[in-house]
Formats: C-alpha cells, structure tokens, sequence
C-alpha cells in the first residue's frame, strides 16, 4: 500500500461555550491517499465538517481548541497542518490542499467576477499578469464542463446556476492541482439530477489530477456511487470505517445498519413504512460515560450487563479493513444486520 | 445602463415637479398674505393691491406655480416701468423682504453650507468607517470598547450640546477663533487659512455626530460579511487575511454605505440649522429658519424647500447609479 497523502492521528476539535465545552469531533483518525475517494458520512452535527474544517485549518484558532495531529506528506516533506504555524497552513491551503461547500450560491463573492475569483486563487500561487489568470481560469472552467468558457469566464456568480456556480467552484479548487480536495456537501443544495453530474465531474476530476478526495455527506446514495472507502461517524466521533462493500453489505455497527434500512428503496414497494432511528443525537456538551448510541440503539439490550451506559466501546478492528465501535461482537452483529440490506444490494 | 438612467432621470423630475406643486398648495391656504407683509404699519389698501400685482401674487396659486416654473428655466421680470426688476434663470422668486432675487440669496448662502457639508463628510466618514473596521477586527478587545464608548457618546450627545461644547471649550478658550469673525466670509481661494479656521469646528461638530452612527454600522456590517461563505472560500484559497479583509470583506461590507452616506450628505446640503446657528455661519440653514421664524419669507422659504427636496432626490439618484457600478447584480440583471 501506498503512504497515504493526509494522515489524521486523534484529532479532537472542541469549542469553549458559556454552556460547556462542546466536544465537536473526538479521536479522529483516518488516511486517505492519492487516487482514493474517502468518504465521511453522519448527520447534521456528527462532527464530519468540522474535523476536516480543522484540516484545512479555516477554524478560528482562537475560539477552537484542536489537538492531535494530521500529517500531510507532500514531496517537499510531511507537515503535521495542526502544529504548523497559521501562516505555513494558510500558503498550503488553495495549493496543495483545498475544499468545496456545501452551498455555491453563497459561497462566491457576487461583486467580483468568475474570472476575477478564479484568477486571484492561480495567481496567488503562480507568476502571470491578470490575463494570464483569466486565461488560466477559462482553461478550468472548459474542464469542468461550463459551456463557452472563454465568455462566462467574465460573468458574475448570480448569472450562473446552481449547478454551474458548483463547478465553478470545483474549477477553483482545482486550479492550482492541489492533491487533496475536501468536498464538503458538494451535492446537498443542488437538483438530483445536478447532483449526479456534479459528482461524475468530481470523479473525472480526481482521475485527472491524481488526488486524494474527501467527500463529507449524509447522502449515502452519493456514497455508494463514488467513494473507496467509508467512515461513518455520530456524536463527534468515527462510529465504523471500512471499504465501501463491507459498509453496505457487511455493516457492523448498528447506527450504520439503521442508516441503511432508512433509505427509502424503489425495490420494495407496498404498504412499508420508512423505518428511522428513534430519538435524536445526544448534545455535544457534557456526553455521558458509555456508547453515545446507546438510547437509540435496538440491539443494546443484547450486551451482557451495563455495558453500553458504562464504558465507552473503542473503535476496533473487527474484520480485515472493517473497525467498528460497538460492544456487540461480530456473530450478533452479523446476525442483527438487516438481511434485505445485505443481499439485495447491487 | 442608459436607458436605466434616462428612466430614473424621469422620475427624479417628475418628483421635483410633485414637490414644488405641493409646496404651493400648501403655501396657497396659510394663513399669511405675502403682499400684506411687503410693507409696514402704516400701509395701506391700494399698496398691498400694488404689489400684490407687482409680485404676482394677484393670480390663482395654479398659475402662479406655472409662472414659478417658467421662471426657474427662462428667467422672470417683476413689476413695471421704473420699478422693473428682472431675476435671471434659474429664478426662484423674489423676496421683497430682502429686497433681492432668492437666487441671488441662495447663492450667497449655499457655499457656506456646502463647505460644512464636505468637510464634515469627509471627516466623518474617514473616523467613523475607520473607527467601525478596527472595532470589527478586534471585535471584543479594548479598541472595539472605545469605538462602542465612542458611539454611544457620539449618538447621545446632539450637535446643540456637543457644538456649544467645542466652540466655548475649544474653539474661544484656545484662542483658535476669533468671536468678531465668526460668521464673516472667508474665500477659500484667498484666504484659505481664515476659511479653514472658520469651518473646522462646525466641521467637527457635524462630523462627531454622523460618525458615530458609521462606526456602528460600519462594524456591524464588517463583522457580519465575515461570517459570509464566501469569505470562507476566500480563507481556503489560501488568501492572506489583510487581502481577504480588504478585497472581500470590505467590498461587500461597505457598499451599503453608500446609500447612506449619500442620502445624509445630501440631508446636509439642505442646511444644517443648528450647527449653522451655533457657529454663526450664514448657510442655507441659518437662511431658511429666518426666513420661516422671522421674516415670512415665502419665496426664500420655497426656494429653500426645493432644494432641499432635490439635493435628496438627486441624492438618491446618483447612489443608485454608483450601485450599478458596483454591484454587478444591479448592473447585470
């Protein structure tokens, strides 16, 4: 195997409040190498943005307490992006690593032009005149597939569409060949049938520059189709990784198993109801002793004694490339998991 | 865009033309007869009858508008044979109690205010723009508790107390201006010293109490542009944060201003009664609450009105052409 291009090592993001401390993403470790699509996947809240927000380093440093470590290993030599001084981060940020949002209609500055955007985020790390980056920024938007480039490259973001502001800031990310790209909710605020396009381009895209991509959703039909490899995540922390197979054949955790059955299937018609998991994700501030899964969890039960309320599960590595945090062992698990989630799944 | 501003040219004059038809009807049922107030005690009958018809105030108040109208683009001519007056184009009437054309009034007292107007604009928004980024910037440390200190002193204390405060503590007690001259005309091309001593005090009054409500808006807007996705997008790219807060966030956070600044710079231009009065200068203020208290002087009040009225809508006009150019989504539809 490969060394992987972003090491993540027991990353933990919190933010002092007047209420407490909220404990955003705990003990988070992950690696992603060139060529790979990781997949970070949770609700609202999980802790999936601001772990990799943290990466990026785009966290106000003075309001965040973040500790642990995350490794880039860029040709010049590995540099940990948590220790780094702000401005070392800030000259790798837009060069070697970048990232999208969840929202392109705002993510855009509406009083200055593509081109303008575009050519400001090249020129910051290349030598040429303004027209050369204007250049440079029709090239990228001809890559992305935005139709008569050499035109819209002088438009402003409100003449575009959703979609099309969306490539645009693909185009932006990618201008500079950095070699991780973060797409956080790439798809979230866009028309299905955008989403699909928009997620084909990413996937171009990574062939074409060859980088590691992270792909931070809640979406796990946009999981399916692009990503290598899963970490799912609840409560700030990694519930369960593994390769994409395993997630969706062989998942090993139950908030993952109920994710699963909640999506609704066109292959199962008839009176159903949609099943959901009961209850909602505990409050990040002062989290109990033991499993934060556990009030919503159907198979806690089935741990011998107090288990779940008293002591935290470790995530652990529970079949080749497949860890888990959950008390349950594998027979159990394997025997709770949804048997119509395992075999239908093409 | 021309097509846009011909359109909003249209409508400016068709507001001006509702503004000077209101004026009359108003001016047309209150209770003063203008010709009985151009003479004295001993009048009688027949002159009131006389000027009335000198000044043409004989006709009904629909065409005495008309007439006024025609003035301010061809000029007018009061009264006949020896007594023949002409006020020239743009006339805006005669005032028989200052014995002169309003536009020649107007004229005299409209530098006045208009150096007030720039100077204290140009002062107040410096500080106040200035005084808001820094407070936005270090937003809960000691200098945004002295820009809040100051804003609160800034709106709190109005031009009556703040101007009486500078002139006795600062301008009279240093010796900085001189009480015979207050109010003396003082070229800004020949004597641009006097005319700066002159005005700089006014200046500051009018200036300290704009700024302070620039510095709130200035910092509310910095701080809430900051929170903007795309000044996210502007961080990832990996652009500097003294760029960022100069090419992104200022942009964006400062353009409303604009409109503001703009419509209060042009409130201004109407005459600034108070400082005005205060500093003894003869500006259009000073003029227009003269003529309204003491004098009666409809046609200096009307012409006063007026201008007052246009100076905002042009105002209005010219902001929002400067917006077009600035915000591509006005621009571009």
């Amino acid at each position: 195997m490969t060394t992987p291009f972003l090491e993540v090592k027991n990353l933990n993001v919190s933010f002092p409040t007047e209420d407490g401390e909220v404990m955003a993403s705990q003990d988070i470790s992950f690696n992603v190498a060139l060529g790979e699509t990781l997949a970070i996947v949770g609700e609202s809240g999980s802790g999936k943005s601001v772990s990799n927000l943290a990466v990026m380093g785009l966290h106000n440093r003075a309001r965040t307490n973040i500790s642990g470590e995350a490794w880039l290993n860029l040709a010049s030599g590995p540099v940990d992006v948590i220790s780094a001084p702000e401005e070392t981060v800030r000259r790798l940020r837009g060069k070697s690593m970048a990232m999208i949002f969840q929202d392109p209609m705002s993510a855009l500055h509406p009083y200055y032009s593509i081109g303008d955007q575009l050519s400001e985020a090249w020129r910051l790390y290349n030598e040429g005149s303004k027209s050369d980056g204007i250049k440079r920024a029709a090239q990228m938007l001809d890559l992305v597939g935005i139709p008569d480039a050499a035109r819209r490259v002088q438009e402003y973001p409100h003449q575009f569409s959703g979609g099309m502001r969306q490539r645009v800031m693909i185009a932006m990310a990618l201008i500079n060949n950095p070699s991780l790209l973060i797409a956080d909710e790439p798809t979230t605020a866009l028309d299905v049938t955008v989403q699909s396009q928009i997620l084909q381009l990413l996937r171009d895209m990574q062939k074409e520059f060859n980088m590691a991509v992270i792909l931070i959703t809640h979406d796990l039909g946009v999981v399916a189709e692009v990503a290598d490899r899963v970490n799912v995540m609840y409560a700030g922390k990694i519930v369960e990784k593994a390769g994409i197979d395993s997630i969706y054949y062989n998942s090993l955790h139950p908030y993952t198993m109920g994710l699963l059955s909640s999506i609704p299937r066109v292959d199962q018609l008839g009176g159903h109801r949609l099943k959901t998991i009961p209850g909602q994700p505990p409050s990040l501030i002062g989290l109990p002793a033991g499993c934060s899964f556990r009030s919503r969890c159907e198979f806690a039960s089935n741990v011998t004694g107090n288990l779940c309320a008293t002591s935290a599960p470790l995530l652990e590595i529970k079949a080749p490339e497949h860890a888990s945090r959950c008390h349950l062992s594998v027979e159990q698990l394997n025997e709770f998991n949804p048997s119509d989630v395992r075999g239908t799944h093409k | 865009m021309l097509k846009y501003v011909t359109k909003r040219l249209a409508y400016t004059l068709i507001v001006l033309v509702l503004v000077s038809l209101t004026v009359f009807i108003i001016f047309n049922f209150l209770p003063i007869d203008p010709a009985r107030l151009t003479c004295g005690k001993s009048c009688f009958p027949a002159l009131i009858e006389a000027n009335r018809h000198r000044l043409g105030l004989d006709v009904p108040w629909w065409e005495q508008w008309i007439r006024f109208m025609h003035g301010l683009v061809a000029g007018r001519n009061y009264a006949e044979g020896s007594a023949a007056l002409h006020c020239g184009a743009p006339s805006f009437g005669y005032s028989f109690n200052q014995h002169s054309c309003v536009t020649t009034i107007i004229g005299q007292a409209f530098p006045v205010t208009f150096g007030l107007a720039i100077g204290s604009f140009f002062l107040w928004i410096v500080l106040g723009v200035t005084l808001g980024v820094v407070a936005a910037r270090f937003k809960g440390r000691l200098a945004d508790r002295l820009a809040t200190a100051f804003v609160l002193i800034g709106t709190s204390l109005p031009t009556f107390i703040s101007g009486i405060l500078i002139l006795l503590f600062v301008a009279l007690k240093f010796n900085l201006l001189n009480p015979i001259e207050m109010g003396m005309w003082h070229s800004p091309f020949t004597d641009p010293f006097g005319y700066f001593k002159e005005f700089i005090f006014p200046c500051i009054t009018l200036a300290l109490a704009y700024a302070a409500s620039y510095t709130r808006f200035t910092r509310s807007n910095v701080i809430e542009t900051s929170s903007e996705d795309f000044i996210r997008t502007a961080k990832a790219k990996g652009l500097s944060n003294k760029v960022i807060l100069r090419k992104h966030t200022l942009r964006a956070a400062l353009s409303p201003i604009i409109t503001i600044a703009g419509l209060d710079f042009a409130g201004l231009l109407g005459g600034a009664i108070i400082t005005e009065g205060i500093f003894n200068l003869p500006g259009l203020g000073r003029l227009s609450l003269k003529a309204v208290l003491i004098d009666y002087d409809l046609p200096v009040i009307l012409a006063t009105t007026l201008l007052a009225a246009a100076f905002v809508v042009v105002a209005n006009l010219l902001v929002d052409i400067a917006y077009a150019y600035i915000d591509p989504r006005v621009r571009v539809g």
